[in-house]
Formats: C-alpha cells, structure tokens, sequence
C-alpha cells in the first residue's frame, strides 16, 4: 500500500512540553472549574481541588523534566514512527465515523458499516465474505443484545 | 352581500379544517393512548446497580411485563448521586415510553437546593411503589443505648459524635440535619456514599451512628449488633414494632424515603393514567408481592393522582427543610 | 453438622444444579472472552433473571457467569493483546508477547492453572475463616483504607517499566481524569465545562476497552500488510506445555498473588481490577527476572491471572458475613441473593446453613467444572486465530462498541472509548507506559474518598493516621518498604566505594 513512513525524532521534547501545557491548562481552569479554587488549594486537603491542583503542579514539573531530559540526552531517545500513516489515519477514520453514525443511525447499521470498511482497510480481500459478515454481525449483536440481554441499542435520530 | 357569503364561507371552511385538526390531534393522541404502549418501556434506575433501588427496579421489570403488554426494560444510568439519570428523563420524550424510578431525594429535595438540570416540575407522578422511614441505629457496645441518651451524650461532647452520612443532600444527610436542627446538637457526619460503606464504618467501630433503610440496618438489628432508636416517621414500623416514632419521643424528625415511578412533564394524561393502573396491577400480582416479601421491603401504593397530592406536599414540606438545614 | 454437610452435598447432587453451573460457567467464558462485554455487566443483566429462579439453579448460575467471565477475560488477551475484562488488563503484555514467541498455549495453560488454584484457595479461606477474616477487615476505617491507597499507588514506580518519569505523568493524567465530574462529598463540579455527560465522570470501562482494545485495533491495522502475519506465530496447539516442574517454580508467585487478591478482595471497595495489577507489580519486585515483566514473563501471567481470581471468592466474604457489597459485580450478586430469601448477614449462617453450605461445595466443584471448561476451550481456540486478522478486528470492534454502551446505557461512553482509543494509540507510540494510567484513574478517586474522611473524622488534624493502631502499622510498614527502596537504589553506590571502585 502506498504511503511512506512518517517519523519523528526526539518526540520526548514535544511530549513533554505537550504535557507542561496541560498541567499549566489545569492550574489555569482550576477557578473555572473547581468551583472558584484556585492553586493555594494545594495546601488544604480537603478542598475538593486539592487533588486536581496537585496533579497540575504534577504535570508541570514532570513535563519539564522530561523536555529537559530530551535536550540533554542527546542519543537514545524514543522516535515517533508509524509505518503506515495513511491505513493508521483510514482506520481512525473509520472508527470515528462509527462513533459518528452510531449516533445518527444508529448501532446496528454503524456496525455493518465498520464491518466492511475495517476489513478493506485491513486489505481483506474477500470482499464477498466481507459483506456477508456485515450484515450477519450486526443480527448477531441485536439478538444477544437487545432480546437476550434486554439492552436498548442506540437507534439514531430517525 | 356576495362578500357576505364569502368571507362566511371562507369562515367556515377554516373553522371546519380547525375542528378536523383537533379533531385529529385528539384522536391521535387517544389512538396514541389507544395501542400504548406498542413497543418496550425504559425504566430507569439512577443510582448504581447493586443497591436496594435497583433491586427494587429488578423486581418490578420482571414481573411487569404480563400487566402492561409490553417489556419494561431495566435501564440503570447511574453518575453524580442520580442527577445523571434523571436528567435524561427529564429531557426525553413525553410519550411515556422512558420512566424513572425516583425517590424524595432527587425529585424534591435537591432541585430545590442544588442547581441542577431539572426542577420539582420536571416530571408527571405516575403511581408509589412504597415508602420507608430511616431508622437511627447506634451500635449495642456503644456509650448511649436511647435517643436521649445519645443527644445527652452529643451536648456533653460536642463536635465529638461522629455518624455515617450517604451524600450531601442524601437521604442520610438530611435525616441528620433534622435532627440535629431540632435538638442544637453538635454532631459531625462523614459522607460515606451509600448505605453499605456507612453501615460497615459503623459496625467496623469508626462512626457512631447511622439513619438508613431497613434493608441495610434490619439484619443487625436482629441479630443484636446495631441498635434502633427512633424511626422518622408519624407512627411506628409494622416490621419493628417495639421502636417508637422520632415526633413521640419528642424529636420531631419525619422523612419518608418513597420510591415511584414519574414520567417526563407533558406525558398525556391519558397514558399516565393507563400506566399507574397498570403498576396497581402489579402490586396485587403474587409473585411480585412474594419477591417484595422476600427482600423484607413493603408495598405502599398509591395511583397517579394520589401520589400527585402526597407529592406536591412533600415540596412544600421539603421547601421548609432546605430552608432550616441549609448551610 | 454433619448432616447440615450432607444434605448441603443432596441438594448440589441434583443434575440441574450442574446444568446450570456449567451454562453459567459457558455463558461467562463466552462474555469475558468478547473484548467490549464485562463480567460485571453479564451479571448485572443476568441477575434479574435469576429471581424467579430456583435458588440452587439461579445463584449457581450467577456465580458461574461470574467466575467464568474473570477467567474468559485472559484469552484474548493472551491471542490478541485484547484484554476481554478490566481484570485481564494486567494479563495481556506478558501473556501477548509469550504468544508471539510461539508459547500461546503454555501462557493460557498458566493463566487457567493460575486462576483455578487461586479460586480454589480463595474459596477455601471463604469457608473456613470467612467470620474472623470479616470481622478484622470491618475494622478497617477510612484511614486505612487511604493508607492502603498510597501503598498501591507507589506500586505504579513497579509498573512504570524502565522510564519512571513517563509512568509518573501516566499516572498524573490517570489521576486528573478521575476528578472529572461531580464530587458527591462536597457537591462541587469538577472540570465538566458545563457539559451533563461529564458531570457523571469518565467511565472506567469504555476508556479500557479503548485504550486497550481500540488501540490495538490501530496497531494491527498497521501491521496488517506489512509481512507479519498473526497466524503463523501463534498457535495454541503448538509450543512448550505447562510442566509439573514449572507449575512448581510458579507456586510461590501463584500463592503470594492468591494471598493478595484474598486480602484485597475482603475489603470492601477493591476489586478484581485492582488486584490484578498489585500482584503483578508485587510479583515483579519479588521476581528473579524482574526486567522480563511486560516482556512475556510466565510469573507475570501467573500473578495476574491468580491475583484477579482470588478475588471472586474473597469478594463473597464481606457479602456474606454482613451483606455489605464490595464492589458493583457483589452487590449485584447480593441483591440476587437476597431476591432468593438468602440474607446475608450476620444471621446467615444461622438461618440457613444448609443451602450456604451447598454454595460453598459449589464454589469449589465449580472449579474443577472450570478446569475441564478451560481445556476444553484452549483446545478450540486455534479456531479464532485462524480468523484473518481483516474480519476477526472489524467484529471485535463492533462487539466493542456496543458494550461499552451497554456498560452504562450510554451513547456518550462510546466517545469516550474512541478518545481512549486514540490516545492509547498515541501513547504506545511515545512509549508513555499504559498501566499506571489504569492504576491512577482507578485508585485516586479511593484515596481522595477517604482522605476526606478521615480528616472529617479526625476535624482535620493528620494524626488519626498514627493514633490508630491499623492505621499506625501501615504507616510503619510502608515507611520500612520505602526505606528499603532507598537503601536498595543507594546500595550500589557505597559499595562501590568501599571497594575503591567508580560506577557511573
């Protein structure tokens, strides 16, 4: 299948300013959402926000330190690669779309929909099988869940 | 006069098509009323599963389906002590095909001193299932053995009598600020979230009291470990005779945690109506009154409009206990 | 008494008591082993409908889904690195990668050995001490229960395999999506942006099953192509067969993760999920072979599979002996129980010793049911791997998606699963550890509970933590534990000092 690999170096450095962010995004939030706390909770133990702000502080030093230990370590560091980004991105796709239409259609018309187009990013090439499987899955799952298990599945907007 | 006749006709004509469309609206909603219901009925619990709530919905789905035609479907949807769950009915569709299973703590108390998603008149009674007073219960190896003992011994020491609490706003919780509004009692609560955690911190020797249904407290107080001391209601409980009312031994502290089924606001009445007779036919199906028996829990019915009175009450009554124990 | 025994073995003679066990037992495998449905959701459904049943055909059957489900979790998450049930969770590296080393049958050998021997002992501690064992852990107050919570907390430096500072920010990010939602103990929202669906938290199961399942499912669709192909490596008829001499090198791991999974298990409030993770940790710092852990270490599969297992048996003892539920699975079982006239309690054992007694030997005979259930199914299973990977992912998928809606009724969950799928994708590739996320999202919400209450019951002062004689042994014994991971990181360096030597 097409599609080169797709790398990146020293990811450490991005992952821990990535997660530096967060922590400060907590910090940050901690009036809004935590009920008008601020980070001086850390010091009380039972303010609800004591926790949330502990886990920012967290987040902050150790992103720090792990950017930190990125630029200085110069060998040995984690690289980001994927070997085939455009199946990897087609797959996610796929699934999100699932997520997407079981809430507009539905469960079961999503599921025989992720069926086959997984399988064909899978590069299954018995397409018949494919689509009988597909619509076979989806009785499978209303039957188990529905009238033996007695749970409602989703039914979309319609 | 040609215009006359006209605009008359054209009156009339628009008159004839508004009586039609009522006409049809009317009957839809009785035809709609008519094959109710023709497909499964969620019935939603919203607290976690395991608890005597659940249990109750369990019992209930299960043997309902021969009284309403139709499957009633166990939904639990549990999260932030009931407001999730409730939230949802609130917000779905009046057609009475989604029920909740609610009780004084969610419906009436909290909307009125928490800000949720839903007030008191977010939803339609539909029929009580049963009702049940707390029971303060203090442990049999303990220092106070009676209500006034216990009061005594909160006033000597005060800030030193610890009980296990359920949530803020819970049932548990409430009971306690009763109490401790109407005696000047210094007592803390530590909220445990649920029955089963308070009553093992209790029996475990870590809090001294608790007030709690009798499905949690019953088996110790049979067997001796826990002891009862007033129950909150106007009269004493079939299943304990010997424990007196909290209003006769002086505490003036009454709150009945009922369980029933409400429907989302602007249910038809007429299915309303059709789904509170139907719940009354289930209370009198034996095998249903066999697995309440069983569980050591009561049947306390009352159909939509009864239930509507008694409820409507209980706002008023809980409107002035937010304002006494708010804080 | 002794009649009590006899008529207890009468009553489990009955064949349709065994046709229930083994239905329960079918039943359960078949869930644990779908990636997506949970034992604690087969119970909570099933539980119902075991009303109207006859007790000993509806609470046998039950316990069987029960039992069978904790087990059925471990094979597929052995054959596809897929754990079937948040308790497997701990099962699936170790498991994974043996099977992709051609020992897929030593490993499911291991993890069904494991969890019998563990259900066995477990339930054996459940008959003969369940009382006094009830009565010591009811004592256990909310200090120690926070204590207890801050020992397994530090099990994640364990479980962070060799990158510490990576581990340490999983299980911070574990931990701050814990406190999303409502905190019942003060009424506060946390971090729900005014969202409803939040205000309920994020549930625990659909962000597993997306984080592992989901996450998986992206891996393979990237390896699909590229020359690996699953059937040739893992073949569950092939490879090195567990031996009575290995079973007996793994009895120490598989007694001491029984021990724990016992103990955590009594307590009320951790479960099999828990559990699984803190014998494999504990496992991995008593082991000989400790860089192994992760990689397809036969103890660590052992560890896990008996930690998990022991749990359900020792579950059953707070239940019965005061009919106070641990956890979701044993409060549901406790209603089924009490919707059969059985109230567990104190009275129990006095009112109806026959019929306990009878669900005792049932336990037990379950077991060997399991046993022979358990062969059987490894037998079969090369029929799954068979399934080419582009129809076998696509089902599992689907089955995934719909029970993470079924865990909770809610259609937001699947969102949740997918963003858990996603960011357990991204997080293999950064090489940031999964498990202590797991063990952050699942024990800071107990310790943040009973910190609380502590304080609240000791009008904020600390020092209920040492005036309390459970909870002033534990502080000693963890203090002692951190002491010697000091002494042990330290030791290196004053050696080599002594000795005139550098290390660097």
């Amino acid at each position: 299948m097409v599609g080169a690999a797709a790398r990146i170096d020293r990811i450490d450095l991005v992952t821990g300013l990535a997660v530096t962010s967060v922590g400060v995004a907590i910090i940050l939030l901690l009036p809004a959402e935590v009920g008008g706390e601020t980070i001086a909770a850390v010091g009380n133990m039972t303010s609800p926000a004591f926790f949330a702000a502990l886990s920012g502080i967290a987040l902050v030093l150790l992103g720090v330190a792990l950017a930190g230990r990125s630029l200085i370590r110069r060998q040995a560091c984690t690289t980001f690669e994927v070997d085939q980004p455009l199946r990897v991105l087609a797959a996610s796709g796929v699934l999100v779309a699932g997520v997407a239409g079981t809430f507009v259609v539905g469960l079961l018309p999503s599921a025989a929909a992720i069926v086959i187009l997984l399988g064909l990013v899978f590069g299954y090439r018995r397409y018949w099988l494919l689509v009988l499987i597909g619509a076979v899955c989806p009785i499978v799952v209303y039957v188990l869940f529905e009238r033996m298990l007695l749970v409602l599945l989703p039914r979309g907007w319609f | 006069m040609r215009h006359l006749v006209l605009r008359l006709a054209a009156a009339a004509r628009t008159a004839v098509i508004a009586f039609a469309a009522a006409g049809a609206l009317a009957g839809a909603a009785a035809a709609q009323a008519d094959d109710f219901p023709n497909k499964p009925i969620r019935f939603v619990t919203p607290y976690p599963p395991g608890g005597s709530h659940s249990l109750h919905a369990g019992i209930i789905t299960t043997a309902a389906e021969r009284h309403f035609g139709q499957p009633l479907i166990s939904v639990i949807r549990d999260g932030g002590g009931g407001v999730v769950g409730t939230t949802e009915v609130a917000q779905s569709e009046p057609d009475g095909y989604t029920l909740l299973f609610g009780d004084p703590t969610i419906n009436s108390l909290r909307p009125q001193v928490e800000n949720l998603p839903f007030t008191t008149d977010s939803f339609v009674p539909v029929a009580r299932i049963n009702y049940a007073p707390a029971i303060f219960v203090v442990r049999s190896d303990g220092p106070f053995k009676t209500m006034d003992e216990m009061i005594a011994w909160a006033k000597e020491h005060p800030g030193e009598l610890i009980y296990s609490s359920d949530n803020k706003n819970g049932w548990t919780y409430t009971v306690f600020e009763l109490l401790k509004a109407r005696t000047g009692a210094n007592m803390r609560g530590v909220e445990f979230g649920g029955g089963g955690p308070a009553v093992s911190q209790l029996l475990g020797g870590n809090t001294m009291a608790y007030a709690g249904d009798i499905s949690v407290v019953g088996e110790h107080i049979q067997s001796g470990s826990l002891i009862p001391l007033c129950v909150t209601d106007h009269q004493s409980m079939e299943a304990l005779p010997d424990v007196p009312a909290c209003p006769d031994i002086g505490y003036d502290v009454v709150f009945q945690f009922w369980r029933g089924v409400l429907a989302p606001a602007g249910t038809p009445k007429e299915i309303v109506a059709k789904l509170s007779d139907s719940f009354e036919k289930l209370m009198a199906d034996e095998g249903f009154q066999r697995l309440i028996r069983t569980i050591n829990s009561t049947i306390a019915f009352a159909d939509h409009e009864e239930f509507a009175r008694l409820w409507a009450k209980e706002i008023e009554d809980m409107k002035l206990i937010a304002q006494q124990t708010a804080k | 008494m002794v009649e009590n025994i006899l008529s207890a073995f009468a009553l489990l003679l009955d064949p349709i008591v065994f046709v229930a066990a083994i239905g329960g037992l079918v039943a359960g495998i078949m869930v644990g082993a779908l990636p997506g449905l949970t034992a604690t959701m087969a119970v909570a459904v099933l539980s119902p409908f075991t009303f109207f049943m006859d007790t000993m055909v509806g609470l046998p059957f039950l316990l069987g889904t029960y039992k069978g489900a904790i087990y059925g979790g471990s094979i597929p998450a052995i054959l596809i690195n897929t754990p079937g049930t948040a308790a497997a969770a701990a099962t699936a590296a170790d498991g994974n990668a043996m099977a992709r080393a051609g020992k897929a049958r030593l490993a499911l050998q291991i993890s069904l050995v494991a969890s019998i021997i563990a259900d066995l002992l477990a339930t054996l501690v459940l008959i003969a001490v369940a009382a006094p064992l009830a009565a010591i852990a009811i004592r256990f107050g909310a200090p120690e229960f926070a204590l207890l919570y801050v020992i397994a907390l530090t099990l994640i430096a364990a479980v962070s395999g060799e990158d510490t500072i990576k581990g340490l920010i999983a299980a911070t990010i574990g931990i701050a999506i814990s406190l999303i939602g409502l905190d019942p103990m003060s009424g506060y929202q946390r971090f729900t942006f005014g969202s409803v669906q939040l205000v309920a938290g994020i549930s625990l199961v659909p962000l597993l099953i997306g984080m592992f399942a989901i996450s998986e499912i992206i891996v393979n669709a990237e390896e699909s192509i590229s020359g690996r192909r699953k059937g040739d490596a893992i073949d569950p008829n092939q490879g090195p067969r567990l031996t009575l001499a290995r079973l007996k090198r793994l009895m120490p791991t598989i007694l001491r993760s029984t021990g724990i999974g016992t103990g955590l298990g009594s307590l009320p409030g951790l479960g099999a999920e828990i559990s699984c993770w803190i014998s494999w940790g504990v496992a991995k710092r008593r082991s000989k072979n400790p860089e192994q852990f992760g990689r397809g270490s036969e103890e660590g599969v052992a560890a896990a599979e008996a930690g998990n297992n022991a749990v359900c048996p020792a579950a059953l003892i707070p239940m019965l002996v005061f009919g106070i539920p641990g956890d979701t699975v044993t409060a549901v079982l406790l209603g089924a129980f009490m919707a059969q006239g059985l109230m567990p309690g104190p009275l129990l054992f006095t009112r109806d010793p026959v019929i306990l007694y009878a669900l005792f030997a049932f336990l037990l005979v379950s077991n060997v049911l399991l046993l022979m259930l358990g062969f059987a199914a490894i037998r079969y299973l090369q029929r799954i791997i068979q399934i080419p990977n582009g129809l076998l992912y696509p089902v599992v998928t689907v089955f995934c998606f719909a029970g993470a809606y079924a865990v909770n009724n809610n259609i937001y969950d699947i969102v949740v699963m997918m963003a858990g799928g996603i960011a357990g994708y991204v997080m293999r590739k950064i090489s940031m550890p999964i498990p202590p996320l797991i063990i952050g999202l699942l024990l800071a919400p107990g310790l943040e509970r009973s910190l609380r209450q502590s304080l609240v019951m000791s009008n904020g002062s600390l020092d209920i933590f040492v005036t309390r004689p459970g909870a002033l042994t534990l502080v000693v014994l963890f203090a002692g534990f951190i002491a010697f991971l000091v002494w042990r990181t330290v030791r290196p360096y004053t050696q080599s000092t002594v000795t005139g030597e550098t290390t660097s």
